[in-house]
């Protein structure tokens, strides 16, 4: 099964590493009108990898493990990629992968990894509070600036000017 | 620019002297608009998009010649060709705002305001005789703060997207950028400032770690989830 699975594993850690570097953190689940691979097949036995096998990991959990739905779900070996390693878990259900997420990817965030203990140092989460606390002005375009800016749009297309 | 402005001097100097520093403020901002507008055909800014061969001003020069450094400084997150057409209003608008309160300064108005459509430079003391106070616009909320700046000497810019404003490109993938809602970057500089925080707004969540970088500016990031994370060193008023 895995012999199998890997080449399918590695497709989609390609296809999701793409869509993940624009559509940014978290875990990513790609949309269902993924293609559905067929050559999974309908009952995965638990057998372990003979010894030696090629991209196998000895210290990898078994797989696959009972998922939610009835599904099986596999978790593909951890590719190192630039900035980091690439891992790829799917569920089959039926034959047909259900659902694929990507454990670990190297994101732009994290790339950033490094520098996330100074982050923590520097930065600091409060509540998003809105206040209509006494200023002299406000920073961030204001309603004023946005319907002048929309109006003077208006104007250049009546102008024939846009 | 497609913007307003806004000048307070809090000096106490003669109402006549106070216009004429108000109205050579509007005139350099006017000239600059003149300059740099990309709604105006026959700015430089336009003529040089349109291929006119022409001896760019030292003004244009200076200003191209620190949006590159910046543009170096932001690993290209600070693109004047991001939409493929030259637009340097995410570095101008600041600049020009910096170059104004720097004016005032030199003729002797130390205590100032000067805001051109939400990029903010105060010095001095407000006519309370306390420091200014710059609000943070609520990115979700209207006509709200989500935070009060209290300060002698600040450079606030404010990248947002919202609700019907425009957006900011990722010129990497030319697409609109995901993850942060607005982004207010405190410094010594504004048009500095302003291109900082445009550039996180394009980095997207990754924008918040490399603000952390950056040395000399702090910063205030909301995010598309509502999440509110901010600079230990921010000036918050309270």
């Amino acid at each position: 099964m895995r012999r199998v699975l890997i080449p399918v594993a590695g497709l989609f850690a390609t296809t999701a590493l793409l869509v993940a570097l624009k559509s940014g953190p978290g875990v990513m689940r790609l949309p269902d009108q993924v293609p559905v691979i067929q050559r999974v097949a309908p009952t995965p036995t638990v057998d372990p990898l003979p010894e030696g096998e090629p991209g196998s990991d000895p210290a990898a959990p078994p797989s696959p493990t009972p998922g939610p739905d009835g599904g099986l779900v596999y978790v593909g070996d951890s590719v190192y990629a630039e900035f980091g390693y690439v891992t790829v878990q799917i569920t089959v259900v039926d034959g047909r992968i259900v659902d694929v997420v990507a454990l670990e990817m190297p994101t732009a965030e994290a790339r950033s990894v490094a520098l996330n203990a100074r982050v923590a140092e520097t930065m600091r989460e409060r509540v998003l509070a809105a206040q209509s606390a006494k200023v002299n002005t406000v920073s961030g375009a204001t309603w004023t600036s946005e319907a002048y800016r929309q109006s003077l749009q208006s104007a250049l297309v009546k102008a024939g000017l846009a | 620019m497609g913007t307003t402005a806004t000048v307070e001097i809090a000096d106490p100097l003669p109402a006549a002297r106070l216009a004429e520093l108000a109205d050579e403020v509007f005139a350099f901002l006017r000239e600059v608009d003149a300059r740099f507008s990309t709604f105006r055909a026959d700015s430089e800014v336009c003529r040089l998009n349109a291929g006119d061969r022409f001896e760019p001003s030292p003004v244009l020069r200076e200003v191209l010649a620190r949006c590159t450094a910046l543009w170096q400084q932001t690993n290209g997150y600070f693109d004047v060709y991001a939409t493929g057409r030259l637009d340097p209003s995410g570095f101008v608008k600041g600049w020009a705002v910096q170059v104004a309160s720097d004016r005032l300064l030199a003729a002797g108005a130390a205590n100032h305001c000067v805001d051109a459509g939400g990029d903010v430079r105060v010095r001095g003391r407000s006519p309370s005789g306390q420091p200014w106070r710059v609000g943070i616009r609520h990115p979700f909320a209207r006509d709200a703060v989500c935070g009060v700046l209290a300060g002698t000497d600040l450079a606030v810019a404010t990248s947002g997207v919202y609700e019907r404003g425009p957006h900011v490109l990722d010129p990497f993938t030319g697409t609109a950028a995901r993850g942060l809602r607005s982004v207010t970057v405190v410094g010594p500089d504004l048009g500095e400032a302003d291109a900082l925080a445009t550039a996180a707004l394009a980095m997207g969540p990754a924008g918040i770690a490399w603000l952390s970088t950056l040395d000399g500016y702090t910063s205030a990031v909301v995010t598309d989830d509502g999440r509110f994370l901010c600079s230990q060193t921010l000036p918050l008023a309270d």
